[in-house]
């Protein structure tokens, strides 16, 4: 298994107190499969990416549990081993293209620093070779050109290629993208999200997506984890999560985006209130304030996950009350009263 | 690059002429002249007057100045007498010149590791330590941190001359008084720099690819970290060439610094005149050559038209 996280906890002492940004994570990533963890700003989504990465320096940070890739758990590794498989075995791409590269040092340069620091007897015109190659892999016209440029002189469309470039030189086992796409506009997102599907399936490597964008998985992502307040609340693959949203939060993520079809004047659904602190958070579900099918069960205890199952048979897990056994009836009455957002069908 | 270069050119050549204009005429508004003694008669004064073509209105004299510059010539002094002050300059600059680069140099290698050293151990003992050495050296004037390493390591501990130039011994003391204060300001811009620079996107896009921490600091933080320093050598040469007159007199060195005191206190007009064209000159050079440094460094500064296509 490519990359298997398992009760995940990251929290960061603050002169405020101590956050807990990551409560419990379990995320599974099998060969060649694509996974996008989905989820608001402050959900712990990119704290989770960089733990997996160990970018996050601890202390301050406190990180319990296990993250293991193809066995070997990378929590426990020294830094030096870490070092090896940072860029080699798992590549990242961040969010922001117009930070994420150095604006004195040539593009290629920075490409090829990506390979030669985990081949050492790599020559350097057979590195630079290699740099040209993986620049046109990635879609910069006249890549021979380009070696010598600078970030400045590129777009941020191109920008984020050169990231890319730089993530994959080593042909990673596991791609880690931070919201790849956040940062640029529509037109170019697309093109981005093909590009690193497109490397997917050419370099047979696993992807997680990072995204706040619903269109985003739904192009990509075989599997989805949703997250919420640092936590997995639904997780299963992406038309049963689509189709069949199990847990509250999910079904009014999914009804808050605008929709084609959509009359003039139609008003687009929120979700109401704001998720928990973290800095105290809650016993129960943190999703409890915001739902409209919450049980007083959901105050007071943290759910489980339960499975569901679709009509064929797949389940998916949700981390919900409302899927406990003696849960179906509120179920039932949820599902016949709009889903919990008032005025609105689902869009699904 | 060739046209970044000729435009600075060109901008310093602006300023040079500028330098010369404004301090001629500026010389000449400072009040008396240089031939007030009660031991002249004043007919010796006339024909001294005369002599050195002060009777003439002053632009026909900024014009021959200017004349007997572009030849190279910078005029005679009026105190030593008969000595062109172009050989003035040329026996004592090679003094100033090999102080203050010493300083200059001295002061860029200690002052840069320390901002390093100080912001690699952010919060820690090392770390206060180097901001302690900084405030002290900038706090401190030239004069008390002169005097203070010849009592303590000439007098005292007698580990170096007291004073003089004769050899690499006599030069430790000046060199380290002199680059003590730049020494402290370049580690306070470095580490501050250092800092920013770590926070930093594609410093962690640099831990992402494999980098070690050495790697990501020598390749990637140094190197735009640097930026301000260079930015401000040019300035900091400045501080350096003037700071050469206390030093000098303080540790004896035979510079320029005295022949500039003596010739304000004359009113030697031509070495005064002389001297800081020859000062402001170097300076201005100081900075075009920074300025290259610069865009060398930074590729961002170099774009011109047709490199952005």
């Amino acid at each position: 298994m490519p990359l298997a996280v398992r009760d995940l906890e990251v929290s960061f002492r603050t002169y405020g107190g101590s956050v807990s940004a990551v409560r419990g994570v379990n995320l599974d990533v099998s060969e060649g499969e694509c996974l996008a963890i989905v989820g608001e700003s402050g959900c712990g989504k990119s704290v989770t990416a960089q733990t997996v990465m160990r970018l996050i320096p601890s202390p301050p940070a406190e990180i319990r549990g296990s993250v293991t890739m193809d066995g070997v758990e990378l929590l426990a590794l020294p830094e030096k081993r870490m070092k090896e498989i940072r860029g080699a075995k798992i590549g990242m791409i961040f969010q922001d293209p117009m930070t994420s590269l150095d604006p004195t040092m040539q593009i290629g340069k920075q490409i090829m620093e990506a390979l030669t620091v985990h081949d050492r007897g790599l020559k350097p015109l057979a590195a630079a070779d290699r740099v040209i190659e993986v620049l046109g892999m990635v879609g910069i016209p006249n890549p021979e050109k380009q070696f010598r440029r600078y970030a400045y002189e590129f777009s941020g469309g191109m920008r984020q290629r050169v990231v890319i470039a730089m993530a994959v030189i080593c042909s990673p086992r596991l791609l880690i993208a931070d919201e790849p796409t956040t940062a640029l506009d529509v037109t170019t997102q697309a093109q981005i999200l093909d590009l690193i599907r497109d490397l997917k399936t050419k370099l047979r490597t696993s992807v997680v997506i990072i995204t706040h964008d619903m269109g985003v998985v739904a192009n990509m992502a075989d599997r989805i984890a949703v997250f919420y307040a640092g936590q997995v609340v639904e997780e299963g693959r992406s038309e049963d999560v689509f189709l069949n949203p199990s847990h509250p939060y999910t079904a009014a993520l999914l009804m808050s985006r605008p929709s084609l079809d959509w009359d003039r004047g139609q008003k687009l659904a929120s979700v109401p209130g704001t998720p928990p602190d973290l800095f105290a958070p809650p016993a129960g579900c943190g999703f409890f304030d915001r739902c409209a099918a919450a049980m007083e069960v959901c105050r007071e205890a943290l759910p489980e996950f339960f499975e569901t199952e679709n009509h064929e048979g797949v389940s998916h897990r949700s981390l919900c009350w409302l899927h406990h056994p003696s849960g179906k009836t509120e179920l039932a009455r949820w599902l016949s009263g709009g889903r919990g957002l008032k005025g609105e069908d689902s869009q699904c | 690059m060739a046209r970044y270069i000729l435009k600075r050119f060109f901008i310093s050549l602006l300023t040079i002429i500028a330098l010369v204009t404004v301090v001629f005429f500026l010389v000449r508004a400072i009040p008396g002249e240089p031939f007030l003694s009660d031991k002249l008669t004043p007919e010796i004064r006339e024909n001294m007057l005369r002599y050195y073509g002060f009777d003439q209105p002053l632009y026909v004299q900024y014009l021959k100045y200017v004349k007997n510059l572009l030849r190279g010539d910078l005029g005679v002094s009026m105190h030593y007498n008969g000595l062109a002050v172009a050989g003035i300059i040329g026996d004592s600059f090679p003094y100033s010149a090999s102080l203050g680069i010493r300083a200059l140099l001295l002061a860029c290698l200690v002052g840069i590791a320390l901002g390093v050293v100080s912001a690699l151990n952010r919060g820690r003992f090392l770390d206060y330590f180097c901001i302690i050495i900084a405030i002290v050296g900038v706090s401190l004037p030239d004069f008390v941190t002169g005097y203070l390493l010849q009592y303590v390591f000439a007098i005292k501990l007698k580990l170096f001359p007291i004073a003089l130039w004769r050899g690499f011994r006599y030069t430790v003391l000046p060199t380290f008084a002199l680059s003590f204060y730049t020494t402290a300001l370049l580690a306070r811009i470095m580490r501050a720099s250092m800092l920013e620079v770590t926070g930093q996107d594609y410093v962690k896009v640099a831990r992402a690819k494999g980098l070690s921490e050495f790697q990501i600091v020598a390749r990637h933080e140094i190197r735009n970290a640097i930026l301000p320093v260079i930015t401000i050598l040019g300035p900091v040469t400045a501080a350096i060439l003037t700071g050469t007159f206390i030093i000098e007199s303080i540790y004896a060195v035979p510079g320029m610094g005295k022949f500039y005191v003596s010739g304000i206190q004359n009113l030697d007009y031509s070495q005064v005149l002389g001297l800081t064209i020859f000062y402001g000159t170097f300076l201005v050079m100081a900075n075009f050559v920074v300025d290259i440094l610069y865009g060398f460094v930074d590729p961002r500064i170099r774009v011109d038209r047709r490199d952005r296509a």
